[in-house]
């Protein structure tokens, strides 16, 4: 088991459900996304799926305690650790889906 | 660890405490329950852990235990006057404001939380363009009470 340092994304497995966001006691995660139509030849209706278009934590509101994680049915979210992420200015503090999903 | 809190009157909560002489005491605090408000607190004997817990109800009282417990003098005055109950015979220090209602209420709004927007109100996939799933239910905030008339 990897430290708790850190919360990281995997993008592939978010299917923006937004369970993490509206679990979030300190209210840092904010979840962008839009529904797409994926046509399969076998399927008889067209399916619409969520496309995950950006995904923020704001480290400056974040308090670890990894609720975000524990919600997540799919595991997108996990702890990583070692990760120096300290800024120079607060707006740095929020951190990005490219910036969570290549911690490690 | 003894995680079950021993529950006294408020009557008995200064004999619960004269029975902890010996222990530390760790902590004291309060929970509102909506009907009272439940005064912990939380006494370590080397590796030995205790609770103890009583109900006061909102215009209640408690009698003081800190000259028992010199360390509960502090967080009884906070516990008192964020709370809204009379714990001893303290003068109020940190609240100056008695017309504003005591913050740790959960009846007491939270400003920041009235004012800043949720968040978690996006629908999945809705991203205000064409496509968006209809709105559902309305979920409520964490932390947001529904007296708060959002």
């Amino acid at each position: 088991m990897s430290r708790h340092g850190v919360i990281a994304l995997i993008p592939e497995d978010c299917t923006s459900c937004m369970l993490c966001v509206r679990e979030c006691p300190a209210w840092c995660i904010t979840l962008e996304s839009h529904t797409e139509q994926v046509d399969k030849a076998d399927a008889r209706r067209p399916r619409t799926i969520n496309v995950l278009d950006q995904f923020t934590i704001d480290y400056g509101l974040c308090m670890y305690c990894g609720i975000c994680i524990e919600v997540c049915p799919f595991d997108a979210l996990e702890w990583r650790g070692d990760v120096d992420y300290s800024t120079v200015s607060r707006v740095d503090l929020d951190q990005g889906m490219d910036i969570l999903a290549a911690w490690g | 660890m003894q995680v079950t809190p021993e529950v006294v009157m408020p009557a008995d909560w200064r004999a619960s405490a004269e029975a902890m002489h010996g222990w530390r005491l760790d902590l004291l605090t309060a929970i509102d329950r909506r009907e009272s408000i439940d005064v912990i607190a939380h006494y370590i004997r080397g590796a030995e852990h205790a609770w103890r817990m009583t109900c006061v109800p909102y215009d209640g009282a408690l009698a003081s235990i800190s000259d028992l417990h010199p360390a509960a003098a502090w967080s009884e005055r906070e516990t008192s006057e964020m709370f809204g109950v009379r714990i001893g015979e303290g003068v109020p220090l940190l609240r100056h404001d008695h017309d504003t209602r005591p913050p740790m209420r959960k009846v007491t709004p939270l400003p920041a939380r009235v004012e800043t927007p949720w968040p978690g109100a996006a629908e999945p996939g809705d991203d205000g363009r064409q496509g968006a799933n209809p709105s559902r239910r309305r979920t409520r905030p964490p932390g947001v009470q529904p007296e708060w008339e959002l």
